[in-house]
């Protein structure tokens, strides 16, 4: 599914990314942990294509493909979907409006045929329904006053309606109590299928109690130090991070 | 192109057959003494009436026929509104639908206006504005031989929305079309006015001067919803003057596409205590348009509210102006006032110039003012992106968004309808996005 090796890359003229290799296989979960700074965050955004980010040495091959050469909008068509560890407001457009052009812009590219509005509706409603999301926020702006818990749903929503083969969860637990959590584990969860990868950027492992990885990484100055499987969570758990730098 | 100077003589020398029981006889002399706008004018600094100039407008009046079948498709389904359709500045009975109210006495033209009606006009006609100050409304003034009264007696609430649709009808040669509207609600009165001016086919001819005065008595309330969406050829001077006594609630909600030259005057006066005002607005331009945006706040009296804020969309090779001015006199104590000037500025070759002025004379005041001038969110954009939307379409939405969120406080849902149609129609002309508008 995804193969990166060797990924330097900077922000600003400073190094961030400092050799990352990570192989992923369909239907595997990766869990990657690390403290703040360790460029989490900036990983993801390399690989969803984020203006910024210099890409000086490496690879990333996504289906066999070089993931690096697409733009944002072509990686999201071909599967690969960042819920965001910031989620952006935009008031003005509708989250309905925003859901229906990113999934008919999706469906266009892998061919599938464009859903009407009452059919796009009805699905939308029903993902709402089982991310416990009222279904009143889909009139609403998009993220536009939403709650920190609102907002990572809102990103499991989209997951679900766009269907990726690669997620990469930027920090989904931060900001959540525990009953949201477990809706949004659950979401998770759900789409989880034996196929679909998933990355999952988090600090504290509390997440990884309710999605269980398979392999979990620890970033230290944008380099993976230790990989290891679900025990190590625990082991970061209990005696933090510093062990490990 | 003739000068200014000769444009105001020729203005004054006007054929003109003004009604002949106005009192305010001193109309034509303050049209006389208005100070006529140059460059070193401040309030007219970025707008020079060039395009007034270079035609000769003044020459004849607009002719007020329509297409009727054009003309329909323009007014929005306002069911239950009284309708009154002025085609270049002269009701058109067979478009509107306003009997009832006519009957009732609430609206009626200055010329089929009884002797009591009479006494109201002249008791308010021009008494919100100041003239010196105001030329094209004096001009207005100055000739005005015909007018709509709209009066909401006291202690009412008017059930229907009072509908006022302006069209412009293309001329063959240059022509001035005027109008003018005065609205007097007597205490305890509500009401909505929707005011729509817009057009059947190229403006290229036409000028067309308008007045609204707006006089609301104690505890009057009035929503009012203006919508601007003619064609960019028109040059159009627009004044709308309102006096709010005390205890009274005026909430404005207002969309203006930029034209040849569009300025439009706003002027709120307090003349009593506890009184509020919102006004709510969205201005866009493109192409080589031009719009101006000039509200004056009169905080006069002590314990009233004013709340502004207007987003701004300018593109192309436009130019927008919004100058907003709250003005807090010695004894306004207690005054609120915010206002707010945010704007998308998509091309280096749009200008805009965004001035909010404060000018406080009382002490125990809370106030604030800001103005922002930003472009398209790289955050945002990425985040379309990611979502599989290509950068032309995220571009274009986060453009819709960023007005929408104005158009969705329309408390019409027929008015927002009918914006949403010109605002795609507006959008998919813009240069900068031409290419890029895949809705
Ligand atoms: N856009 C940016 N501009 C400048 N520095 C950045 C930017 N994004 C990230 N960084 C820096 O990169 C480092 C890693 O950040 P990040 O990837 O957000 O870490 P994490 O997600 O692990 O907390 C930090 O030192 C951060 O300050
Ligand atoms: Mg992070």
């Amino acid at each position: 599914m995804l193969i990166v090796k060797d990924l330097v890359a900077e922000v600003d003229g400073k190094t961030i990314l400092n050799g990352i290799s990570l192989t992923v296989n369909p239907g595997e979960v990766h869990a990657i942990m690390g403290p703040n700074g360790s460029g989490k965050s900036t990983l993801a955004n390399v690989l969803a294509g984020r203006d910024g980010y210099e890409v000086k040495s490496g690879s990333v091959l996504y289906k066999g493909h070089d993931l690096l050469e697409l733009e944002p909008e072509e990686r999201a068509r071909e599967g690969v979907f960042l819920a965001f560890q910031y989620p952006v407001e935009i008031p003005g457009v509708s989250n309905m409006q925003f859901l229906k052009a990113s999934v008919d812009a999706v469906r266009k590219h892998r061919n599938q045929p464009e859903l009407d509005s009452p059919a796009f509706m009805k699905l939308a409603r029903e993902k709402c329904k089982s991310l416990s999301l009222n279904p009143d926020f889909l009139k609403r702006g998009v993220n536009e006053g939403f709650s920190g818990g609102e907002k990572k749903r809102n990103e499991i929503l989209q997951m679900a309606l766009l269907e990726p083969s690669l997620c990469l969860l930027d920090e989904t637990d931060s900001g959540l109590d525990i009953d949201a959590l477990q809706v949004a584990a659950e979401g998770v969860n759900a789409l989880r299928d034996g196929q679909r990868s998933f990355i999952l950027v988090t600090h504290y492992q509390r997440l990884l109690n309710y999605i269980v990885p398979d392999y979990v990484h620890v970033l230290s100055a944008g380099k993976i130090v230790k990989s290891g499987g679900r025990e190590l969570a625990l082991e970061l758990e209990a005696k933090g991070y510093s062990w490990i730098q | 192109m003739i000068s200014p100077n000769d444009w105001k003589q020729q203005a004054l020398n006007q054929q003109h057959t003004r009604l002949p029981w106005l009192h305010n006889a001193a109309s034509q002399s303050a049209f006389a003494a208005a100070e006529l706008p140059t460059r070193k004018t401040e309030r007219w600094k970025y707008s020079p009436i060039t395009a007034l100039l270079q035609q000769d407008y003044l020459a004849r009046s607009a002719s007020a026929t329509a297409d009727e079948t054009c003309a329909r498709a323009r007014l929005a389904d306002l069911s239950n509104a009284s309708r009154i359709v002025l085609v270049n500045g002269v009701l058109n009975r067979a478009l509107s639908d306003f009997s009832d109210l006519e009957n009732q006495g609430v609206i009626t033209l200055f010329s089929m206006s009884n002797p009591e009606q009479r006494e109201l006009v002249n008791q308010h006609l021009g008494t919100a504005c100041n003239h010196s100050q105001h030329l094209f409304a004096a001009f207005n003034d100055s000739m005005l031989n015909e007018g709509l009264l709209i009066h909401a007696p006291a202690m009412q609430k008017l059930a229907q929305p009072v509908y006022l649709v302006y069209l412009g009808a293309p001329q063959a040669e240059p022509a001035l079309a005027q109008s003018r509207v005065l609205l007097v609600a007597e205490p305890g009165a509500e009401l909505q006015l929707v005011e729509h001016f817009d057009s059947c086919g190229s403006q290229a001819n036409l000028f067309h001067n308008h007045v609204t005065e707006i006089v609301l008595q104690p505890n009057a309330r009035l929503r009012h919803i203006r919508v601007q969406v003619e064609d960019e050829a028109l040059v159009h001077i627009n004044g709308l003057h309102i006096q709010q006594a005390r205890d009274t609630h005026y909430e404005q909600h207002g969309i203006a596409f930029g034209s040849q030259l569009k300025r439009n005057d706003v002027n709120v006066t307090f003349t009593g205590e506890n009184a509020h005002c919102e006004i709510n607005g969205v201005f866009l331009s493109k192409h080589r348009q031009h719009i101006d945006n000039h509200l004056n706040l009169e905080h006069a009296k002590p314990h009233c509210t004013s709340n502004t804020s207007f987003k701004g969309f300018v593109t192309d090779e436009s130019r927008a102006v919004f100058n907003g001015r709250i003005h807090i006199h010695k004894d306004a104590q207690k005054t609120e006032a915010h206002l707010n000037n945010k704007n998308l500025l998509l091309s280096k070759k749009a200008e805009l110039n965004t001035k909010p002025e404060l000018e406080i004379y009382a002490d125990d005041v809370k106030c604030s003012h800001g103005a922002s001038i930003g472009q398209l969110d790289e955050k945002s954009l990425f985040y379309f992106q990611s979502r599989g939307i290509d950068k032309a379409s995220a571009e274009a939405m986060l453009c819709l968004g960023f007005v929408n969120e104005k158009v969705e406080q329309i408390p019409s849902p027929a008015i927002q309808q009918l914006v949403a149609d010109r605002l795609a129609a507006f959008f998919n002309d813009v240069d900068k996005l031409k290419s890029l508008w895949g809705m």
